[in-house]
């Protein structure tokens, strides 16, 4: 069975937010709730400074603290599926934030009492929409939304028997991995030894971040630096 | 025996921080943890954040952590990766909120430690 993975290369990443926007037209931005952020912030001191630019999203676990608090408190609304994809269920979500208070990456967003859309007055909301829309698109408010690794196109190459497409065909890749204009970010299975992501973490050493928490991530980094 | 160290050690930790603990509350969290598991401890059913939901009341009112005791007063630090960052501080309720480091959690929620488990769990 595959399982997917993430590499973020912050070396290579100039913080051009290609990805950012990406995502935000993909799934439906929701003001206030982004799946995909840049955290920019520099180091060393005057004369030797350098910026850092660091994308994250959901890293989908494998053992997410969010599902642990979801089930803890009985609503069972977060599952990994057998590809590693962690999903919300909106319709069983209850918005009260457990998720968000455990996640060590602070990736769950509470999206309040209204889902707002990107640009106001000129498209009907994703809500609105709900019949020409993927469920993951179908918010609903006062729920938790984050990144589903474009599940809504994985699930299209799952349906078709196209499972080895997955991060190689734009069609059937998260659309955040594939407007990258330096390729910072590959996204693939890392079962296979000879994917893209499996030879990109062990010839950049690209590693997980705060393993401190034990949730064992599957988006890796490779560092410009250090480990977080 | 292990786990009794993992209890002690986070029952050291929380209250070795200075102000971190109200003074008349309960010490020994393993045992509170597990009646609030039970239920015979009443935390209330209301599954939110806000200050009256079970989240906080578990927190301030049965474990007596003070608001600094996980609270920062303001934002979280330049190179802090997490997502939500942007957030903080933040006002809720006419009150300002300020950032809390997850690290704070790790002692008591990995798992065989006194609290529910969301960290270090193993297949």
């Amino acid at each position: 069975m595959a399982k997917f993975v993430r590499v973020i290369d912050t070396a290579r990443c100039f913080g051009c937010r290609s990805c950012v926007a990406a995502c935000a037209v993909e799934n439906h931005f929701t003001p206030e709730s982004p799946w995909n952020v840049m955290i920019e912030y520099e180091t060393g001191r005057y004369p030797h400074v350098a910026r850092n630019f660091v994308t994250m999203n959901c890293m989908h676990c494998e053992h997410p603290s969010c599902k642990a608090a979801c089930d803890a408190a009985g609503f069972k609304a977060i599952s990994k599926n057998e590809f590693g994809v962690v999903l919300v269920d909106y319709d069983k979500c209850t918005g009260c934030g457990y998720c968000a208070t455990t996640c060590p990456y602070g990736v769950p967003q509470l999206n309040g009492a209204k889902v707002e859309q990107l640009y106001p007055g000129t498209e009907k909301t994703a809500y609105e929409q709900m019949g020409n829309l993927s469920p993951l698109h179908r918010k609903k408010a006062n729920t938790v939304e984050k990144c589903t690794f474009c599940w809504h196109k994985l699930e299209k190459a799952v349906a078709a028997g196209r499972v080895n497409e997955i991060g190689k065909t734009p069609d059937f890749t998260p659309t955040c991995d594939l407007v990258c204009p330096v390729q910072a970010r590959v996204f693939g299975d890392i079962d296979d030894p000879n994917s893209a992501v499996s030879v990109y973490i062990a010839k950049k050493k690209a590693t997980q971040i705060k393993k401190e928490f034990g949730t064992e991530p599957q988006v890796y980094y490779v560092l410009n630096g250090g480990d977080h | 025996m292990n786990k009794l160290l993992m209890a002690i050690m986070a029952t050291t930790f929380l209250s070795a921080s200075a102000g971190v603990m109200a003074e008349d509350k309960p010490m020994n969290l393993r045992k509170t943890a597990e009646a609030i598991r039970a239920g015979t401890v009443k935390a209330g059913k209301d599954y939110n954040l806000g200050d009256e939901g079970r989240y906080h009341q578990i927190h301030t009112e049965i474990l007596g952590i003070k608001c600094s005791g996980c609270h920062t007063e303001d934002a979280y630090p330049n190179d802090y990766l997490y997502l939500r960052r942007a957030e903080f501080p933040k006002r809720v309720a006419g009150e300002k909120v300020g950032a809390v480091e997850r690290a704070k959690c790790i002692g008591c929620h990995s798992a065989g430690n006194v609290a529910t488990a969301f960290y270090n769990m193993k297949k």
